[in-house]
């Protein structure tokens, strides 16, 4: 009679320590979903702006059509990731945590922070080449306010007669 | 922006590393939305055999985190795709390429 009565109690705790487990990993895996909907909601906020920079906003610089290219592209990637770097920030902790806490969890999920931190990459781009441009026009680039808020960057090139 | 009629285009260096760029961006997409969906299937499979009010708790919380995640991944992919047709846009020189970019970029409607 003992024996049985420790059989089906260490079957009752196996089974509440599997529960717990499950409740434990589905929560790692639903605020993993939530930071994925955060950084989409937060990149089509920015995205949705369709603002055209003014034609004459780089006639007062001595820069090459090729520098002011590169520095449109620059603010451009800059300012799209100034808007979603707190959601990227959560994804990758939710994503970090349910990897830790999921042992099954598909291999794939690092080719997914891929597409999450693209933006991000592309912004790192744009930075290693704005770089090359000299510290006096940076400079100046940089005081022009309308740069740091998202803008339509193809129709705003045509408009400053970069395309 | 009307659709433009591009007629015969032959793709750059840059265009073809574009076109690549993104076809790795759309298999990392498949990926998320594999991930998302294996991650809650093996949790409900692991439900299965549990109490009826932990699997009632799955159906209405993990389910809708699922689905809202799932259709925000077109919305990743569409944002990840424009930032790639812009730089492309940018960096190429000719002007039927540019033209397609330009489309893949903001879109188009009609003709």
């Amino acid at each position: 009679m003992r024996k049985e009565i420790a059989v089906f109690f260490s079957i009752f705790i196996a089974s509440i320590c599997f529960a717990e487990n499950s409740k434990y990993l589905s929560t790692a895996i639903n605020r993993f979903n939530e930071s994925i909907v955060k950084v989409g909601s937060a990149g089509e906020k920015c995205r949705d702006e369709k603002r055209v920079l003014p034609g004459d906003l780089f006639d007062k610089i001595d820069a090459s059509n090729d520098e002011k290219k590169i520095a449109l592209a620059y603010y451009y990637f800059k300012t799209i990731t100034d808007c979603t770097n707190d959601a990227v920030k959560d994804y990758l902790l939710a994503s970090a945590v349910r990897m830790l806490a999921d042992k099954d969890m598909p291999r794939g999920l690092r080719d997914a922070d891929g597409l999450i931190v693209s933006t991000h990459l592309e912004f790192l781009k744009a930075e290693i080449k704005y770089n090359t441009i000299s510290d006096e026009h940076r400079k100046y680039f940089a005081e022009i306010k309308e740069l740091n808020l998202p803008f339509s960057p193809i129709k705003s090139a045509k408009a400053l007669g970069l395309n | 922006m009307n659709c433009p009629d591009i007629g015969q285009i032959k793709f750059s260096q840059t265009s073809i590393s574009a076109i690549n760029d993104i076809r790795s961006r759309q298999l990392f997409s498949n990926t998320l939305l594999i991930t998302m969906g294996a991650g809650t299937v093996l949790t409900i499979f692991s439900l299965g055999s549990s109490l009826p009010e932990t699997s009632y708790s799955l159906y209405s919380t993990d389910f809708k985190s699922m689905s809202n995640a799932m259709s925000s991944v077109p919305t990743l992919t569409k944002q990840v795709i424009s930032d790639i047709a812009f730089r492309a846009q940018q960096d190429v020189k000719d002007y039927k390429e540019k033209k397609f970019w330009e489309a893949v970029y903001e879109g188009c409607s009609g003709l």
